[in-house]
């Protein structure tokens, strides 16, 4: 009896401990912090930190990414029309070859922030459903919202979205 | 059960651990992405094929999505 006990505790252990799911970034959950190289900026790094208290739309993308290159030049724009102390875009690119992301946005050019992950940590930190994904998060750090794909006819949901968050926001919608 | 079937057990499972995790993440597909994986290289092309297979065969669907790999949008 003893002895079936302990296989079915060593059983129930290399089972679980072979078990590593992703836990996906969640609404309402606080937001994975990172530090990363910059890929294209004047900031040598592009920390979540640095951007507190204000409201974010963190934008994952890669040059391989077909509607990328619709988002980025309408998020460019779209950040134009908030004040730096309330709303900021931060990009992180997620090619394996930091230099395709580089030549993409010298066709592309963009005025905020743009993180390099080639290895996908933060990707993976996030578990990403999907390419390209944003999250937009409020003033408090926490995740208000899971942008999934990306069509330029969801600007204007976004924008609204973002407009509320900096006007001081609505609870979470868990 | 014996202790040597117990570790013979506990040791296929965690080998077994290793397939758990094969599918590709989404911000893996590169690779997928680039024409080369694609389908059907020239889209414009496959698009008439399916035209010419819709209109006279009265056949359509069936084959493949738009790009690559990318699994954008």
């Amino acid at each position: 009896m003893k002895q079936n006990v302990s296989t079915q505790i060593v059983l129930a252990l290399a089972i679980l401990l072979s078990w590593s799911p992703g836990f996906a970034a969640q609404v309402g959950e606080p937001a994975p912090t990172f530090s990363l190289p910059a890929l294209a900026s004047n900031m040598e790094n592009v920390a979540l930190g640095d951007f507190k208290d204000r409201v974010i739309y963190l934008d994952f993308w890669a040059s391989w990414c077909a509607p990328c290159r619709q988002s980025l030049p309408l998020l460019n724009a779209m950040r134009g029309d908030f004040e730096r102390d309330d709303f900021e875009v931060v990009a992180i690119n997620l090619d394996t070859d930091p230099a395709l992301g580089r030549r993409f946005l010298k066709h592309y050019p963009v005025d905020y922030p743009v993180a390099s992950d080639p290895q996908g940590k933060v990707a993976a930190s996030y578990q990403l459903p999907n390419m390209p994904t944003a999250y937009i998060i409020d003033r408090t750090g926490k995740i208000a919202q899971v942008h999934n794909g990306f069509r330029p006819s969801d600007m204007p949901g976004i924008r609204s979205e973002v407009t509320t968050l900096i006007g001081g926001g609505r609870p979470h919608e868990d | 059960m014996k202790t040597s079937a117990k570790c013979l057990v506990s040791i296929a499972v965690l080998l077994m651990s290793g397939c758990a995790q094969v599918g590709v993440q989404p911000w893996q597909r590169g690779n997928l992405a680039r024409q080369e994986m694609a389908w059907t290289p020239d889209a414009l092309r496959a698009g008439f094929g399916d035209h010419v297979l819709f209109s006279k065969e009265g056949s359509t669907g069936g084959v493949n999505a738009g790009g690559g790999g990318c699994g954008c949008n």
